[in-house]
């Protein structure tokens, strides 16, 4: 009998794209997020990270392609309140209702979700012991992003999406977020988070997605990055015929002088063994950090 | 979620709302306990000044205080008060949410823009129905207050036709709150339009004979009445079926609008 085990993505989206009257904010996006997985959504600002996020939560329309969260077609909007209501969103801007105090904030945020889990809400106000009755108009910017996580993760959602969720905040501050999302996903939460801080997605993330300028540039795995991402560089007396290094796994060649430096995301040893079979005099295998890599990809684009 | 909803626009609306109590209270009460004094001195001009080129109106408000409270508060002053109300209790939206930074929020609950929309719609309904109510009350007492016999039924019927003919404002603001983007841009906007109808529109509020390009813009005159209403059949039905109309398309044109807006 054969068992086929069909995996399961949270988020799906088919070449995706967004454009603001002339702008084409995303370009053509098809990615997944895996059920379960932290995942980081890299790029600069204005690579169309929010663009994105916004059109996953039902905010704004695809132009073209389309996309599923949960199962439930996001460009349809009875099917995005269904998504709405197993997702919790943190956004960059964390502005929250003058008018109501945070009590009021509570309370109106927990009518729409049956599931409210009153256990997190208790242990979230403890733990930022944050002024019920006080306005949120009133409240400093680090209350009032305790605030906004209070209502994101007490919602009890399968899915939390955040819109660069550490923009903005101190680093204890940073800190106390990045735990409440690794101990969302230990409870089974699928967590895909924007940032362009590369060190805080290298902390948290399983995964990482890059954008930039609305393309999807980069999706690997962290484990992939530490066992598969290398650089091979190479000293020539005469440079190869580019062709030669056409192999599977080159992601990028530079060329300074008589130096030429790959960067492979796996078949590191096919392609230095290659290299030196190319009259390379000498040819080192090094390791790469996220930030290498995102910033490697990144001038590639440029380039 | 239906009552979380109407609680939210009622703690974003509240201050315009007491706002409005406050302003129709001080209007009303002005025009009812001011009669006396404000009748006394007509008085006085009339004998002190004869060569005075008095309007057509000038004599009936002194001596018919129905038409005085006719021609001063539900087709004058106190309704372009009303209309200013109507606007202030109709702005706000996604948009004006977006100015704000709490758009994403508000978009991030499962509850449909529609639905979003037809809340606040209802909740302002309510509150200028209830100013409505407030100007009719503080009338009626203040002419109590005042010895002066006033037909509760006349102040029932020209606030029914403020109340509709105001629909079609607060309608506007609404609709406009999901076209104009900025917090205060779209209040501008009516204001703006408003006193440009007003303006225009004036000389036929004053009793000319209404020219057929004016028929579209007669909301004045539609809210304003005729000026004696005595019996079911000079009641302006045609005017409130026209009113209600006019809001219900603007209403349609919001929700539309919210439902195809990028934030």
């Amino acid at each position: 009998m054969e068992i086929s085990v069909k995996q399961s993505y949270p988020i799906e989206t088919d070449a995706l794209t967004k454009y603001y009257g002339d702008f084409e904010a995303v370009r053509g996006l098809t990615m997944r997020v895996p059920k379960g997985s932290i995942t980081g959504f890299l790029g600069q600002n204005g690579a169309g990270k929010s663009s994105t996020i916004r059109m996953l939560l039902g905010m704004s329309r695809p132009t073209r392609g389309n996309g599923r969260v949960l199962d439930f077609d996001i460009a349809d909007e009875k099917q995005s309140i269904e998504i709405r209501k197993r997702v919790a969103y943190v956004g960059e801007d964390k502005r929250l209702y003058d008018y109501m105090t945070v009590r009021q904030m509570i309370d109106f945020t927990k009518a729409f979700y049956p599931g409210w889990r009153d256990d997190v809400e208790k242990k979230l106000l403890e733990e930022f012991r944050l002024p019920l009755d006080r306005p949120t108009k009133k409240l400093s910017k680090g209350m009032r992003t305790q605030t906004a996580l209070l209502l994101a993760f007490a919602r009890g959602a399968e899915l939390l999406i955040l819109d660069e969720p550490t923009e903005g905040l101190d680093p204890v501050m940073a800190e106390k977020l990045l735990e409440l999302v690794v101990g969302a996903a230990a409870d089974g939460a699928t967590v895909f988070f924007s940032s362009h801080q590369i060190a805080e997605v290298e902390q948290i993330a399983d995964r990482i997605l890059l954008i930039d300028r609305g393309q999807l540039i980069l999706d690997t795995t962290l484990e992939s990055i530490s066992a598969d991402f290398r650089r091979v560089r190479g000293v020539y007396d005469v440079a190869p015929r580019p062709a030669a290094l056409a192999i599977d796994g080159v992601q990028r060649v530079a060329v300074d002088g008589r130096i030429v430096s790959v960067m492979v995301s796996h078949n590191s040893v096919t392609i230095a063994e290659r290299m030196k079979a190319e009259s390379a005099s000498a040819v080192e295998v090094l390791p790469m950090t996220l930030k290498e890599i995102v910033l490697e990809s990144l001038k590639r684009e440029d380039a | 979620m239906t009552r979380a909803l109407v609680h939210k626009t009622w703690l974003e609306t509240r201050t315009r709302f007491v706002v409005g109590v406050i302003v129709t209270l001080a209007v009303c009460g002005f025009f009812t306990l001011a009669h006396s004094w404000i009748e006394s001195n007509w008085q006085r001009d009339l004998i002190e000044h004869p060569e005075y080129d008095n309007p057509a109106w000038f004599l009936r408000v002194m001596r018919d205080y129905p038409f005085y409270l006719y021609h001063f508060v539900y087709a004058d002053f106190f309704q372009k008060i009303w209309v200013f109300l109507a606007v202030l209790l109709g702005i706000g939206g996604l948009q004006r949410e977006a100015a704000h930074g709490t758009a994403a929020f508000t978009l991030s609950l499962p509850v449909s823009r529609a639905k979003l929309f037809i809340t606040r719609a209802l909740v302002a309904v309510t509150e200028l129905f209830a100013l409505a109510a407030i100007a009719l009350l503080a009338i009626a007492i203040g002419s109590a207050i005042m010895r002066l016999p006033y037909p509760i039924d006349h102040g029932i019927s020209h606030l029914a036709t403020l109340f509709t003919g105001g629909l079609i404002f607060l309608a506007a603001a609404l609709c406009l709150g999901e076209f104009v983007e900025g917090e205060n841009t779209p209040v501008v906007i009516a204001l703006g339009a408003i006193g440009l109808l007003y303006f225009v529109m004036q000389p036929y509020v004053d009793g000319a004979p209404l020219d057929w390009f004016a028929v579209p813009f007669a909301v004045p005159k539609l809210m304003a009445g005729p000026a004696d209403i005595t019996r079911a059949a000079d009641i302006p039905w045609l005017g409130f079926i026209a009113s209600l109309g006019a809001a219900g398309l603007l209403a349609v044109l919001g929700i539309r609008r919210t439902q195809r807006s990028d934030y």
